[in-house]
């Protein structure tokens, strides 16, 4: 026992050795934001006809004669979209939704969707399930956003809902042909990011 | 101290590269984070996947021709790695496969700050 005892005196003071004397100053210590996420976002399904092409082993496109040499199958028709938690977002990563109609400066290299006064947006369907998506919440990010006029369609772009950045809109003519969202500008602004929850309900 | 997009697109080359195969399932049950599986996948379905990348973005797509799957109703899919452990699950209200068309998938994977 008094040997433990003795050994510990010596084992402090060799801590104490080791550590020198109380520190005059107060270590700062600063915590670093080095989060990253990975996230599965939207998905989308066509269908493609395959038309008159032949190809070996189909039951009635694998008979040559009937069925032609060649590619002629038509073009991708959009059947569904589907996101994550019923929450859309644009990256501008790439530009797979942008709707070919769009004015503004859909840049894929910078990440940033660019506005002057009078250009416009639009998104291809953002969601399209067989369903009626009554409420939807348009976020968006970026700067200069007072000089854009947000808005959502229910029905495939018939008709929008002008909406509030960051506020939920509810749909009185929802139809199944699914959301797009659309972005007016009365001046120069940047869009960095665009979130869009929804539901049916 | 942030992740620089280059360290991003490591993480986005990672996946990527483990990403092989796609598949079709049967099962319209919401996803969970905890499956490991399809919940009713179709066997003939499993097939390559075509991948592209771009900054901090990862596109798979997935073709499932005009002979394969016809007369099944689906609701969910999958992408795999080469040990065909599913990735990433997702469901959909029903496609009714015919054999006059090819039905294609595309879907993302973003890496983000």
């Amino acid at each position: 026992m008094a040997v433990d005892l003795v050994e510990s005196v010596i084992d402090k003071q060799q801590v104490r050795d080791e550590l020198g004397d109380e520190p005059d100053a107060t270590p700062l210590f600063t915590a670093y934001d080095d989060l990253f996420k990975v996230k599965h976002s939207i998905s989308r399904f066509f269908t493609r006809d395959i038309n008159t092409s032949f190809i070996l082993d189909h039951t009635t496109n694998g008979v040559l004669d009937t069925s032609t040499l060649g590619d002629f199958r038509g073009a991708n028709v959009l059947i569904r979209v589907v996101n994550p938690n019923n929450t859309f977002r644009e990256l501008f990563l790439d530009d797979e939704l942008k709707d070919v109609t769009t004015t503004a400066t859909w840049n894929t290299t910078t990440h940033i969707l660019t506005f002057t006064a009078g250009q416009f947006a639009l998104s291809q369907e953002i969601a399209l399930n067989q369903e009626s998506y009554i409420r939807a919440t348009l976020t968006a990010e970026g700067t200069s956003l007072a000089n854009l006029i947000f808005k959502v369609s229910s029905n495939g772009g018939s008709t929008f809902n002008i909406v509030t950045n960051g506020a939920e809109t509810v749909f009185t003519t929802p139809t199944t042909a699914g959301l797009k969202w659309r972005i007016e500008a009365t001046g120069s602004a940047t869009v960095t990011r665009i979130t869009v929850t929804y539901s049916t309900v | 101290m942030v992740f620089l997009n280059q360290g991003l697109n490591v993480i986005r080359d990672l996946l990527k590269n483990a990403i092989t195969t796609g598949q079709l399932g049967t099962n319209g049950t919401s996803p969970d984070p905890t499956q490991t599986n399809l919940v009713a996948p179709t066997a003939a379905t499993q097939l390559t996947v075509t991948k592209l990348t771009a900054d901090r973005f990862i596109s798979v797509e997935y073709l499932l021709p005009s002979t394969l799957g016809n007369g099944i109703e689906f609701k969910e899919f999958a992408i795999r790695d080469s040990s065909a452990s599913a990735l990433k699950r997702g469901n959909f209200a029903g496609i009714t496969k015919t054999n006059t068309k090819e039905l294609v998938m595309k879907t993302t994977i973003t890496i983000e700050q």
